[in-house]
């Protein structure tokens, strides 16, 4: 029996494929769920027969009833395959479009997922959605360090003052607003890093767990009457995991796209502040030459602009990282749960059971 | 998942193993319920008739199944591709 189970599983395999000389090997773990389909079609069989002789409804409509429910198994579980490869093919086409316009997630992440393109049965849109955000981390974790450095320049800055015959004067008092934008600036954009790392991750596991756990165990699961319902469950999750949390961050990969546009800028301003801050920030506050550095650094009018321009930035930033990297994975959480919930009610096949009404 | 794989496959043998058995018994066991049905007052023979095709079609869906269970399974598996 293990034998011809292995031959069936290999021309499922060769059949899935498409090609001649190429097989697909079915992934680990779906052949225990091709085997569990296999007993139900012998289960709904045996009871379908029996309750034919033995004259009971129930038991004749119960068979029937898992017949049918394991034939709709089985093709479930053969468009599998077919539903990868069709989110695959929207991914590419949505890539390849993208791909030359000079975007750095296009650029970075289509490379990314090609590197497992050949892998048969991997969705690459997961790939590629955890590597956008992963970029989008990468970008805001720079900007952070960028910024913390001026932050404490601006601090430091606004602290000087110089003592004069008679007078004690704080050029840079006037940083304080500025300070204190980029104070609020720097909290938002760490959180925005640790939500973007955190949605990376999930993108990167909830699809690994879907692929290794969830499809396997619900396929296994489904193909069982007592268990159809939490199969069914299982199998939508996983499948909204793979489809629509990566398609929704494919969709909003401009959106990041921006966001790490908007750190680069950030991260600009920030090195032309501290380099106008950089005399002053040098100078030894006991040396004689010290009132008339920060005199000529003041008087420039240049540390103003760019510290302007820096705390500007540092909040364009961090209120555009607000779009990226909270709404947007936050709506596409809730629309991949809608879809799974609905896509649960659908293959939990209440209806059926209502036409046969067998009890 | 290996175990998994290896109590539904002896499952599965076991299911393949006894659905002929049945088959056979419900054939040979509406046979023979047809054959008695011949002795019975005239009255009550048309009801031990019907069971008897009654046992005999359920050991044929039984056996038909079962010869094609692999088949049903592979088959409906290329349905939506």
């Amino acid at each position: 029996m293990a034998g011809l189970e292995a031959q069936s599983i290999n021309a499922l395999s060769l059949s899935l494929s498409g090609t001649p000389g190429s097989t697909i090997p079915m992934p680990a773990g779906f052949e225990a769920a091709f085997a569990a389909i296999l007993i139900t079609i012998l289960a709904g069989g045996i009871a379908f027969g029996i309750g034919l002789a033995l004259r009971s409804r129930r038991l004749s409509g119960f068979g029937k009833e898992e017949l049918l429910a394991s034939v709709i198994n089985a093709a479930l579980f053969g468009a599998f395959f077919g539903m990868i490869a069709l989110i695959n093919g929207v991914y590419l086409d949505y890539s390849s479009s993208y791909a030359a316009s000079g975007s750095s997630v296009f650029s970075n992440c289509t490379v990314a997922s090609a590197l497992v393109s050949n892998m048969s049965s991997t969705p690459l849109a997961p790939v590629f959605a955890s590597c956008e955000y992963s970029l989008g981390a990468m970008s805001l974790q720079q900007a952070a360090q960028s910024l913390l450095s001026s932050q404490m320049a601006l601090g430091y800055l606004a602290g000087i003052s110089v003592n004069l015959p008679g007078a004690s004067i704080s050029p840079f008092a006037g940083f304080d607003s500025a300070a204190s934008t980029l104070s609020k600036s720097l909290d938002a954009i760490y959180a925005f890093f640790a939500a973007a790392s955190l949605y990376s991750s999930a993108l990167g596991a909830f699809s690994s767990l879907a692929m290794s756990i969830g499809f396997p165990a619900g396929f296994l699961l489904r193909a069982f009457y007592p268990t159809r319902r939490l199969g069914s469950l299982l199998l939508a999750l996983s499948f909204a995991s793979i489809s629509i949390m990566p398609l929704c961050a494919l969709a909003s990969a401009q959106s990041v796209d921006t966001a790490i546009y908007k750190s680069g800028q950030l991260v600009e301003a920030s090195k032309s502040f501290n380099d106008y801050a950089a005399p002053a920030l040098a100078a030894d506050p006991n040396d004689t030459g010290f009132f008339s550095t920060v005199r000529s650094t003041f008087s420039s009018g240049q540390l103003t602009s760019a510290a302007n321009a820096l705390a500007s930035a540092a909040w364009s930033l961090a209120s555009y990282c607000a779009l990226a990297f909270a709404i947007l994975p936050l709506i596409s959480a809730i629309l991949s749960l809608a879809f799974a919930l609905a896509l649960a009610g659908a293959l939990d096949l209440e209806g059926l059971s209502s036409v046969y009404k067998y009890s | 998942m290996a175990f998994i794989y290896d109590l539904l496959l002896s499952w599965s043998g076991v299911l393949s193993s006894i659905a002929p058995i049945i088959s056979l018994m419900l054939i040979t066991a509406g046979g023979i319920v047809y054959g008695l049905a011949q002795t019975q007052p005239s009255e009550v023979k048309g009801k031990w008739q019907t069971a008897a095709i009654g046992l005999v079609i359920g050991g044929l869906i039984v056996g038909a199944v079962w010869g094609s269970a692999t088949a049903i399974r592979d088959n409906a598996a290329k349905l939506l591709t």
